[in-house]
């Protein structure tokens, strides 16, 4: 993972929907269904996978009236949902979609917890907010408010809006040390070896038959 | 205080704390579909080693070909997926549960009846229905894929320790009420996130009686409430279960697993964070009529009318949800057409399932208009039910009689061609009915396997109970 700055600002869009699931954020991409050889990684997922079947009708066309194809949040970095965003599927193309298409924080009043562990895996920003604060900002932020624009400051765990206002978020220690320091997760565990040996050789001992390993 | 089961294995799990709930918690078994090699792909690109095969699995289940021909079966399943995932078992030394090979199944069904999970073990699929293992005491969850990179080059997995739930099952249940109603029953009473992120065990009197097929049943339906986990006590039931699987302990190994296995419940002063009792002594059969599965009615119900709904969002949900299955609100749902009848999936597709589904099309035919299919969970249940002769009595009823795997459920099977045609009506003993599951613009509805059974002998969604 990249090394990840502590401030993402930029233009924040509205998507007030309960219960968004993964197929919605990304539908199976052509790499997945073309087999296993294919299937890849990040770099297999198009922009356009993101909400594509919101964003596109049948024929491919763009549907103007979906928020995401309004001209006003073209460019958006910040994506505001609601309840369980991206719950379902434990595919972890919904994140790189998300990605790929230029969005670095979902600010939501739940998460699916697949897709939220997905973030921190690939540096994308997760942060829960209770549901008037949601409200809020999607009020100021949404069609007819005072301008699109959020900034998050992930060292103060503040969002910042256009006319000044700030709310604060927060965000378990270790996960914002993980954002800030663009650690890679495996690297962090696998620093925890001498732990999970131990914890191996001691189970080899009071559970034989479940730790079969020699 | 007492311990909840799931407090006491996961607190035996923990490696490390990180702090805040976070834990780096031991992941005693993987199991791979061949759906997971991207992520084997991964750990060779950066240079790690797999680091335990021996708690590490792979069995070919989601995209292999399941509706053929008699020539068509063993080996000729196989394809890029399959492959590709038994040249990593070669690579990596895991066993695979292949195509060709006699455990071969739905990663839910043949789990369980393999004994590769056990009670008191932690065990992962990257299936979102791995918590159907749970049925046997055991916590499981599923993993994402960037979990699975994680576990195959550490054997943990970073968890935040989810809240815990207790659900009874109470009352008793009327004549041919399946688990299957019952759970149906359950998650439109508290709905599709009425359990989001919960550690949920089930319990009550009617669990304690339930075979052990029902209560996989069970665990299975209960990630439709959102549950992250699904966990049942072990009991005489479950001891008598994993007896007969090939790899469970056996002889003094077996003593020591069952001297642990005991301690394995929840304190009588355990604390659960939320506890709900569902009464399912006067439920009719159940069946789903919208797009998610809290959207369900007996029978005899009416389908419900959005108008009379007062919450606003919930009542354009059902709206959509009517307007995708073209019911009518306030109309019956029994006698509605349907095109075709799947019974199969990890929710229903054990042998007491087919023995029950068997004894309603016993002597009668499908109907003219309707496609059948029977897709049995795993090879062992394949063998059993061709030993018992119901193989045979589903053909001559004008069933079709299918190989192994997810097949039609999720719209893989066969590298994603086992799929329904646009505006089908299906009904199904699988356990998701979200718009486009079957089949893009397909429609599902979700009964239990002698529900199916009797849609498919009349061509209409039917009350078993009149057949």
């Amino acid at each position: 993972m990249s090394q990840q700055s502590s401030i993402v600002s930029g233009i924040a869009v509205p998507l007030l929907r309960d219960y968004m699931d993964a197929m919605t954020v990304c539908p199976r991409t052509p790499a997945e269904k073309g087999g296993a050889a294919t299937q890849g990684g990040r770099e297999t997922v198009e922009p356009e996978a993101a909400f594509a079947a919101l964003r596109f009708d049948e024929n491919g066309v763009a549907r103007p009236d979906f928020v995401l194809n309004r001209p006003e949040f073209a460019g958006a970095r910040i994506l505001i949902s609601r309840k369980s965003f991206c719950c379902g599927s434990a595919r972890e193309h919904s994140v790189w979609a998300l990605l790929n298409f230029g969005i670095q924080c979902v600010i939501a009043e739940s998460f699916g917890p697949l897709f939220y562990g997905n973030c921190f895996k690939n540096g994308l920003i997760p942060i829960m907010l209770p549901p008037a604060e949601i409200a809020d900002l999607a009020q100021e932020v949404g069609p007819g408010g005072k301008a699109a624009m959020l900034s998050l400051d992930l060292r103060a765990c503040t969002i910042t809006t256009a006319s000044g206002r700030t709310v604060p978020f927060e965000m378990p220690a270790f996960r914002l040390k993980q954002l800030v320091e663009g650690l890679d997760e495996i690297d962090m565990t696998l620093k925890l070896t001498d732990k999970i040996s131990a914890f191996h050789a001691a189970g080899q001992k009071s559970k034989p038959w479940l730790y079969t390993q020699s | 205080m007492g311990k909840t089961l799931f407090d006491k294995i996961w607190d035996d799990h923990v490696v490390h704390d990180h702090g805040d709930g976070f834990a780096v918690v031991f992941v005693d078994r993987l199991l791979m579909t061949d759906l997971t090699t991207p992520q084997l792909d991964q750990l060779g690109q950066r240079k790690l080693p797999l680091k335990f095969p021996a708690y590490t699995m792979a069995v070919s289940d989601h995209t292999i070909k399941t509706l053929v021909t008699p020539a068509e079966r063993g080996r000729s399943r196989a394809n890029s997926w399959t492959d590709a995932m038994r040249a990593k078992a070669r690579e990596y030394g895991f066993t695979h549960y292949d195509v060709d090979h006699p455990g071969q199944g739905i990663s839910s069904v043949m789990a369980p009846e393999l004994g590769l999970a056990l009670p008191g073990m932690t065990f992962t699929v990257l299936d979102s229905h791995a918590c159907t293992s749970g049925a046997l005491g055991a916590a499981a969850w599923a993993s994402s894929a960037g979990d699975v990179l994680h576990i195959l080059a550490t054997q943990t997995s970073i968890l935040k320790k989810p809240p815990t739930m207790r659900i009874l099952l109470e009352g008793v249940p009327g004549k041919g009420i399946t688990p299957k109603d019952m759970m149906l029953h359950l998650v439109r009473q508290l709905g599709v996130g009425g359990g989001v992120g919960y550690a949920v065990e089930l319990s009550g009197p009617v669990i304690r009686s339930m075979p052990m097929e029902g209560r996989f049943t069970v665990c299975n339906l209960t990630v439709e409430i959102g549950a992250r986990v699904a966990i049942i006590a072990p009991d005489d039931i479950t001891y008598d279960y994993l007896r007969s699987c090939p790899e469970a302990p056996k002889g003094a190994a077996w003593d020591k697993a069952m001297a642990h296995w005991r301690t394995v419940h929840s304190d009588p002063d355990a604390h659960f964070d939320r506890e709900v009792s569902i009464d399912v002594s006067s439920i009719g059969p159940q069946v789903s009529w919208g797009t998610c599965p809290a959207d369900v009615i007996g029978i005899g119900e009416t389908i419900p009318d959005p108008a009379k709904e007062a919450d606003a969002e919930r009542r354009s949900q059902m709206a959509s949800a009517l307007e995708y299955t073209g019911l009518a609100a306030g109309g019956a749902i029994e006698g509605t057409p349907i095109d075709v009848v799947f019974i199969g999936s990890c929710a229903n597709n054990r042998i007491s399932d087919l023995r029950l589904a068997a004894s309603i099309a016993r002597g009668r035919k499908v109907a003219p208009n309707v496609t059948a299919w029977v897709v049995p969970g795993s090879q062992n249940v394949k063998r059993q039910a061709e030993a018992e002769g119901l193989d045979r009595l589903f053909l001559d009823a004008g069933f079709h009689w299918a190989e192994p795997g997810c097949s039609m459920c999720g719209g893989q099977g066969h590298g994603f061609t086992e799929i329904l045609k646009r505006k089908t009506r299906a009904v199904s003993t699988i356990n998701r009915n979200f718009p486009n599951r079957q089949g893009p613009g397909s429609i599902t509805h979700l009964v239990s396997p002698p529900m199916a059974a009797a849609a498919a002998v009349t061509g209409a969604i039917t009350d078993v109970r009149k057949l």
